[in-house]
């Protein structure tokens, strides 16, 4: 009976007002009985599919639910895959007179937005494996533009002091010098391998290219405000032999001599555009002199001075004498910052996709943990040419790993292949196209110049002087590693050392 | 500690002694109350090796500093309360 | 300071009342003990010294 009615209750409606609601009345009664696909089946036939709105709001949220899930599910498997792989080195046994390897960390507020961001995007995809392999770090922190740029020179200004050059103001002892000191007195040695910097984001990267610069080929003095005196008697720092070039770089004021100084020093070949950007700076430079001269007077140095030496200058400065034949090996680490309503979809999109990411920094911070680092590449896609830089060599902590030569990506060239790129082909260094891709998304209040400013690294193209360069090192996980992690990963292994658990 | 010398005019040598006295007993004291409580916090106490590992170096490390910084704060804390106390009873009165 | 580390050794390490005296793995991990705790008391000696003297240094001058 129940059957027969279905088939009845569309012919009635067409009937009439009483007979639509006979129809009416003789639909409803079949409905209430259940699905009839259960009834055929003879299952309990009780429960209704919710309706069509709640089905379509069920279906949008689980499956958005699910995408979440299982993204911060492969996330956390991926973190723990990196945190295994490196975490015997916490097992490993430190003499007690001796300070566990300390990294530098830099941080700095992405265009647009806070420091927070990056403390938290540190703490989320960093921090973790360096608490596994139990490193000890220090953080540089800027929140505007210039300030990690100021502290990294300063610091590398107060370490090529200790070192024994001699500056007209040196710098005042603090407690950090303190600590130092009791140390040395105590007799505690500090950690004496590799050390190694970790700079989150491109526009940190382009400060710590242009503080590690300014550091190392600047005077230790700050440069005179040219209205006080002449510009060529300028204090220069004890250590530069016979050459006047220190004074044109201690005083960037001298426009005419820097000008002279930038034909003849155009070796590098993206220098080009690099000069023009400088010298439009300098002027408001020697406006800012005055001003950064009046705030010294205060007892809290401002937190973004002006450079002691310009871009342009780096060529014609002298190196140092206490200039390392190898600078620390740095880590550039992805940061994806991006902001704006309009720039919803690709948020949400990032925000569902983390797992990626975390394997990324994940591979790059086990990198500057293991130490393998290798020489930076001078080609890069411009030139087709195999002008790839020296022996990539690894100063790795574990001794097993020592004789393996790291980095498949790099090939294995004759030490003179860099001796022979510094000519004009049209080559760059790879330092100036790491995480260039993260400029496009920066918010458009960084790109706005304001007036009478002083330098901004960050619009400004990456100026890079070969002897530095030449220097600088870059982590990067060896093969024999990366499999490892893929094995890890399989669950074929684990902590390396660690004892099996029956 | 230092703050014992803010007030009086000429300590003599005796109040000097035992004042020094008490700063010796409090900073010993300090340190044996860090010793037991970064050893409890960092130190697991399955002891499977003699040796410290590179992880407990940097607990130890860091529980130091962390130490001292409470210890700042929370005299600073007190400096303050103390001082704030003593201005309203002033100002009661 | 040694009664303490008597104490802490003993309450970490010996567990087991079944026996009248030592068993090896409780020895071994009585002499890993002395080890760790002196090692860790020297660590820490050295940073509170560090520590200390900077404070000092911070708090003298009377700022």
């Amino acid at each position: 009976m129940a059957e027969s009615q279905p088939p009845n209750a569309p012919a009635p409606p067409p009937a009439g007002d009483a007979g639509q609601a006979a129809g009416s009345a003789a639909k409803a009664a079949p409905k209430a009985e259940g699905n009839p696909a259960l009834r055929a089946m003879g299952l309990p036939s009780r429960f209704k599919l919710p309706s069509r709105n709640w089905m379509i709001f069920l279906t949008l949220s689980s499956t958005f639910a699910g995408f979440l899930i299982y993204d911060r599910y492969e996330k956390k498997k991926i973190q723990k895959k990196w945190c295994t792989l490196v975490s015997h080195i916490a097992d490993e046994s430190l003499p007690t007179s001796t300070m566990p390897r300390k990294l530098t960390v830099f941080l700095s507020a992405p265009p647009g937005d806070g420091l927070r961001p990056a403390r938290d995007h540190f703490n989320e995809y960093v921090k973790p494996i360096l608490v596994a392999a139990a490193m000890d770090w220090d953080v540089i922190e800027g929140r505007r533009e210039g300030e990690v740029r100021t502290k990294l020179a300063e610091k590398v200004r107060r370490l090529r002091q200790i070192r024994g050059e001699v500056a007209e103001n040196p710098t005042e002892p603090d407690s950090e010098l303190l600590v130092q000191a009791t140390r040395q007195t105590t007799g505690i040695q500090e950690w004496d391998g590799v050390k190694g910097d970790l700079v989150l984001g491109r526009h940190t990267w382009k400060e710590y290219l242009r503080g590690l610069q300014e550091g190392w080929l600047g005077p230790l003095d700050a440069p005179v405000v040219p209205t006080a005196e002449t510009a060529s008697s300028s204090p220069t720092p004890a250590d530069s032999p016979a050459t006047d070039d220190a004074s044109p770089t201690a005083a960037p004021t001298s426009t005419s001599e820097s000008e002279s100084t930038t034909p003849t020093a155009n070796d590098d070949a993206n220098k080009s555009e690099a000069p023009l950007e400088p010298q439009q700076e300098q002027p408001q430079q020697q406006d800012q002199q005055p001003e950064d001269a009046a705030s010294k007077s205060k007892t809290k140095p401002p937190a973004v001075l002006t450079p002691y030496i310009s871009p342009s200058s780096y060529a014609s400065a002298p190196l140092p004498p206490s200039f390392p034949a190898e600078l620390d090996p740095s880590g550039p680490i992805p940061f994806p910052h991006i902001l704006g309503i309009l720039n919803t979809p690709t948020r949400v999109y990032r925000f569902l996709t983390r797992r990626h990411l975390a394997d990324q920094i994940g591979r790059e911070t086990a990198a500057v943990v293991f130490a393998a680092s290798r020489a930076y590449k001078e080609d890069v896609p411009t030139s087709p040419s195999s002008e790839s830089s020296g022996p990539s060599s690894s100063s790795s902590e574990t001794s097993a790993s020592s004789d393996n030569s790291p980095s498949a990506s790099s090939p294995a060239t004759s030490t003179d292949a860099y001796a022979t790129a510094t000519t004009s082909s049209p080559y760059t260094w790879e330092q100036k196209s790491l995480l260039a891709h993260e400029e496009k998304e920066w918010h458009k209040s960084a790109h706005k110049r304001a007036e009478n400013e002083g330098e901004r690294p960050w619009l400004e193209s990456i100026v890079l002087d070969d002897r530095i360069a030449t220097r600088m090192r870059r982590f990067e996980l060896e093969q024999d590693q990366e499999q490892r992690a893929n094995r890890i990963a399989e669950g074929k292994e684990g902590v390396l050392g660690a004892e099996v658990s029956d | 500690m230092s703050f014992l010398f803010g007030g009086r005019p000429q300590p003599s040598s005796a109040e000097k002694i035992a004042a020094a006295e008490t700063e010796v007993e409090m900073v010993s004291d300090m340190f044996n109350r860090l010793v037991q409580s970064c050893t409890k916090k960092c130190i697991p106490t399955d002891y499977r090796e003699g040796d410290l590992n590179k992880g407990e170096s940097v607990c130890l490390d860091r529980c130091v500093s962390k130490f001292f910084e409470v210890n700042v704060k929370v005299s600073e804390k007190m400096q303050g309360e103390a001082a704030g106390r003593a201005g309203g009873m002033g100002m009661g009165m | 300071m040694y009664s303490k580390l008597v104490q802490r050794c003993f309450d970490d390490c010996v567990n087991d009342f079944t026996t009248k005296s030592l068993h090896s793995k409780e020895e071994g991990c009585v002499m890993r003990c002395v080890d760790k705790y002196l090692k860790g008391s020297e660590r820490l000696g050295q940073r509170f010294q560090e520590q200390n003297a900077a404070m000092m240094q911070g708090q003298m001058p009377g700022r």
